[in-house]
């Protein structure tokens, strides 16, 4: 759970064995005074996600998302990505370039927006302990996530359409 | 509500609770609405579609000199 987390926020798996590493050494520290007022896993995620955002900030990517176009963007014409999109998605999975873009476009989310994203939809908790871990109000993650799910989408749209032209 | 105005409101529900039941009145309306309009049904389509590919995507599995390291860090024996 640690690192499949730490990976998919720092998306790159030297980072994330760090983050490993020193999620469970201050685990193992800490655990002596950890009392149960948090769960002991929403605790340890707090600890990796902290411990990821760190080293996220000290190399912040230089790209950037236009956050005012995302919801400009919403209102493209989906029909084809929705049509695209109906089908098994493990058989498109066995695309390997969709898998090379489906991991890039998180790299490419805001650290809170990935976190968000990666809390709830990846590591599928819930929206208020997701809130809890990234230290942030309920409110404030589900605009992060509305935001880091449009942006996904319409990623993911650009690429069914790029295939869609070049064939 | 007018269309437009509407269209709003249900791609920030369909956002935030993609993939979740909800018997509000609210969830009900955005239900009622999708079903009568094509873009928010496309919007919520791809919107779903989307987060099911991720969702299926593999995890990855610790690295197996990534284990032994974080075993010798915490002192514990690694498993063979």
């Amino acid at each position: 759970m640690v690192y499949n987390l730490a990976l998919r926020l720092t998306r790159d798996p030297e980072r994330a064995a760090v983050v490993l590493q020193e999620t469970f050494l201050k685990v193992f520290l800490a655990l002596p005074r950890f009392r149960s007022r948090s769960r002991l896993k929403t605790w340890i995620y707090r600890i990796a996600v902290n411990e990821a955002l760190q080293r996220i900030r000290r190399t912040k990517s230089r790209k950037f998302v236009e956050l005012d176009a995302i919801d400009e963007q919403a209102n493209r014409d989906l029909a084809f990505a929705a049509a695209s999109l109906q089908q098994n998605p493990h058989a498109m999975l066995e695309n390997r370039e969709l898998r090379d873009r489906l991991e890039a476009a998180v790299g490419e989310l805001p650290a809170k927006h990935r976190t968000a994203f990666v809390l709830v939809d990846i590591e599928g908790l819930p929206l208020k302990d997701a809130a809890s871990i990234a230290g942030t109000t309920l409110a404030a993650l589900k605009t992060d996530l509305h935001r880091a799910r449009l942006f996904l989408r319409n990623r993911l749209a650009d690429y069914l359409e790029e295939r869609r032209d070049a064939s | 509500m007018p269309a437009n105005k509407m269209c709003k409101r249900i791609l920030q529900r369909i956002c935030s609770e993609a993939g979740k039941r909800d018997d509000s009145p609210f969830c009900r309306e955005v239900a009622r609405h999708i079903e009568s309009c094509r873009n928010c049904r496309e919007q919520a389509i791809s919107l779903r579609g989307t987060l099911e590919l991720y969702w299926c995507l593999e995890r990855e599995e610790v690295p197996k000199d990534v284990s032994a390291r974080l075993a010798r860090r915490l002192g514990l024996r690694s498993r063979p």
